[in-house]
């Protein structure tokens, strides 16, 4: 079949408008690629510094369990919010989108004041001996913070899109309702609750002012290169930069490989 | 055996009013009603999935208040089958069997039993994306019946098939019902399958039961006029009795006086039906007729040719529909705006019902 917007006039003139941001992506990327693979040796050793190796390994397990962490706790909470017909429920949607309009500042100085060893939930956790300040703890909880509208909206619109009927019919056949959300609505979710975590993740990966308000040391990725900018100037910071873009299109791939594999059933194997 | 007690339920704007039903254990009755009278919550209702405000509802002698679905022993297959799309047509069929842990060996001899009775037994690796339409109903029904119900709910289960299929599935579908001795409630609007399946019919009209019989009690002798509208019936009419003379009664309808069959006292206010094919539009003295004929002025509002006959819409002092058998050539030469008279005989006319 042609492609139709190849002589549409409208179609033509609106790839020209969206072409504005692919083209600044575009130079962008090349303006940090060029320079490092114009200086390998460089690159090559920050690459292995340990501190770095270390920010980075920190910062993705940092995310890795913030999106573990939203999966286990927000995946019941989006489930609930699609199928909800209470009044109440919009009350609950916009509590969820808070984080998305709080400066991220703001975001942290809230999470810094709730963790803090003087807060309201840090207080008894330091009792038990579990810090937030400063520590890997109040790097989860901040990238869970500001991450969790992106992962709650796109899991939500993932369980709007299964049929109710699907659960019914379930339930008919002996499923519990539990068993209904387990075997038919997870399932059939599986895309869009993988493009959450991956939305998550990607937020939680590139968090900085929410990360640094609780926790500046350990360093994170993103308070690294901050770090390395202000002390050490645009060279030793573009290259750990650099090492994150490479890790996070290859997660990117990957990504895109195993949604692609979750939603197959409804035409691949058809 | 069902058995409703008043049931009613509101969902916004809607709502299910005193609903009462009895469905003997074996019987196959069949709900029927316009769009949005609320069949499809009825079902719903009954299987677990929605919980009524007030009334009760009672499954083989048990009453069923906070009898979850999955306990009820009810399978549904609605309209679109709802098959589950990440499942292949085993596992669907499976899906029962496997909630119940039966094992592999007798899921697999049971699916495959149900399958090859369903004539779809090529079908089994089959993801639900690729079937037609005769095929995804057939797989809905075999994988209701997997759960070995009680009582099956079908929400118009044949609506989106083809003529020729939907033949083969409602012959397969009472076969089944009567070689399992099911109890079946199902949606449809088609008087076809009312006639062809139903023991009986449940006619849901805004909400709440409007009557309920034999197909050919619903249909051919509809009790009220709302059941007469939605049956198909045309020219229902209300007016007040002026004068009877013990066998023929003369209704006065705005500024037309109509006479029927009957012994109405004068002052009695009615509603009736004028046979559609009874009525015949004509010149004036074109047609003959006794003392007691009817015969109002009209106008052709329009002309509609149909498979058998051609409709012709009548305004004047009373707005008809009349139905001529095709290849009356008079008719044919009927012009749009032309004046005629209505004419109809007292017996062609109707009493649903009379009041003061």
């Amino acid at each position: 079949m042609a492609d139709i917007t190849r002589s549409d006039p409208c179609m033509t003139a609106f790839w020209i408008l969206g072409s504005i941001i692919l083209v600044i992506t575009v130079l962008s990327l090349i303006a940090i690629t060029v320079p490092e693979i114009l200086d390998l040796p460089h690159l090559f050793s920050v690459a292995t510094e340990t501190g770095v190796i270390g920010a980075i390994l920190l910062t993705l397990s940092a995310a890795l369990c913030a999106v573990v962490f939203l999966a286990i706790f927000c995946t019941p909470l989006s489930y609930v919010l699609s199928r909800s017909t209470s009044r109440w429920k919009s009350v609950v949607e916009t509590l969820v989108d808070i984080p998305l309009v709080l400066p991220h500042t703001v975001a942290g100085l809230l999470v810094y004041l709730l963790f803090m060893a003087r807060g309201p939930i840090g207080a008894p956790l330091a009792n038990a001996g579990i810090f937030f300040e400063d520590a890997f703890l109040g790097i989860v909880v901040a990238m869970v913070f500001v991450s969790s509208p992106y992962y709650i909206n796109a899991v939500r619109e993932g369980f709007e899109k299964v049929p109710v009927h699907l659960e019914n019919v379930a339930r008919t056949l002996g499923a519990t309702r539990f068993q209904a959300f387990r075997l038919i609505a997870l399932p059939l979710a599986a895309r869009h609750i993988l493009s959450g975590a991956f939305l998550a993740w990607g937020r939680a990966v590139g968090e900085f002012a929410a990360v640094v308000m609780i926790a500046y040391f350990p360093m994170v990725v993103s308070t690294l290169i901050y770090h390395r900018f202000t002390t050490g100037g645009l060279a030793e910071s573009r290259s750990i930069a650099f090492i994150m873009i490479v890790i996070c299109i290859a997660v990117f791939v990957i990504f895109r490989w195993m949604t692609k594999k979750a939603g197959g059933y409804d035409h691949d194997r058809a | 055996m069902i058995v409703l007690d008043h049931v009613s339920l509101a969902l916004g704007d809607f709502c299910l009013r005193d609903i009462c039903l009895r469905v003997g254990r074996g019987e196959y009755v069949v709900i029927m009603g316009p769009s949005g009278a609320g069949k499809t919550v009825l079902l719903e209702t009954i299987a677990g999935l929605r919980t009524p405000e007030n009334g009760g509802i009672c499954l083989e002698g048990t009453d069923a208040a906070g009898i979850p679905p999955e306990d009820r022993g009810i399978a549904i297959v609605y309209q679109d089958y709802s098959l589950f799309p990440h499942l292949t047509v085993f596992n669907n069929v499976a899906f029962s069997l496997r909630l119940r842990r039966a094992p592999e060996p007798e899921v697999r001899r049971t699916v495959d039993a149900l399958l090859d009775q369903f004539g779809i037994i090529g079908l089994t690796d089959r993801y639900p994306a690729s079937l037609s339409g005769g095929e995804q109903q057939r797989v809905a029904l075999a994988r209701a019946l997997a759960a070995e119900p009680r009582i099956l709910l079908l929400d118009e289960p044949f609506a989106a098939l083809d003529p020729a299929a939907r033949g083969d599935c409602m012959r397969m579908m009472k076969a089944v019902q009567k070689g399992q001795n099911l109890t079946v409630l199902q949606v449809s609007h088609s008087r076809d399958e009312a006639f062809a399946l139903a023991d009986g019919v449940v006619l849901i009209l805004q909400g709440a039961v409007a009557a309920t019989g034999t197909p050919g009690e619903i249909f051919q002798r509809p009790a009220t006029p709302e059941v007469a509208a939605y049956t198909g019936v045309e020219n229902i009419i209300t007016g007040t009795v002026l004068s009877t003379d013990g066998t023929f009664s003369t209704v006065r309808v705005g500024d037309c006086r109509v006479t029927f069959l009957g012994g109405v006292p004068a002052g009695t206010s009615v509603t009736f039906s004028i046979d559609s094919e009874a009525i015949v539009p004509g010149r004036e003295g074109e047609v003959a007729g006794g003392p007691h004929h009817n015969a109002i002025p009209v106008t052709v509002a329009g002309i509609l040719p149909a498979e058998n006959h051609i409709a012709v819409r009548l305004e004047g002092g009373i707005s008809l529909s009349a139905k001529i058998p095709q290849g009356n050539a008079r008719i044919s030469l009927l012009q749009e705006g032309e004046r005629l008279v209505a004419h109809f005989s007292p017996d062609s006319i109707r009493l649903f019902r009379e009041g003061v």
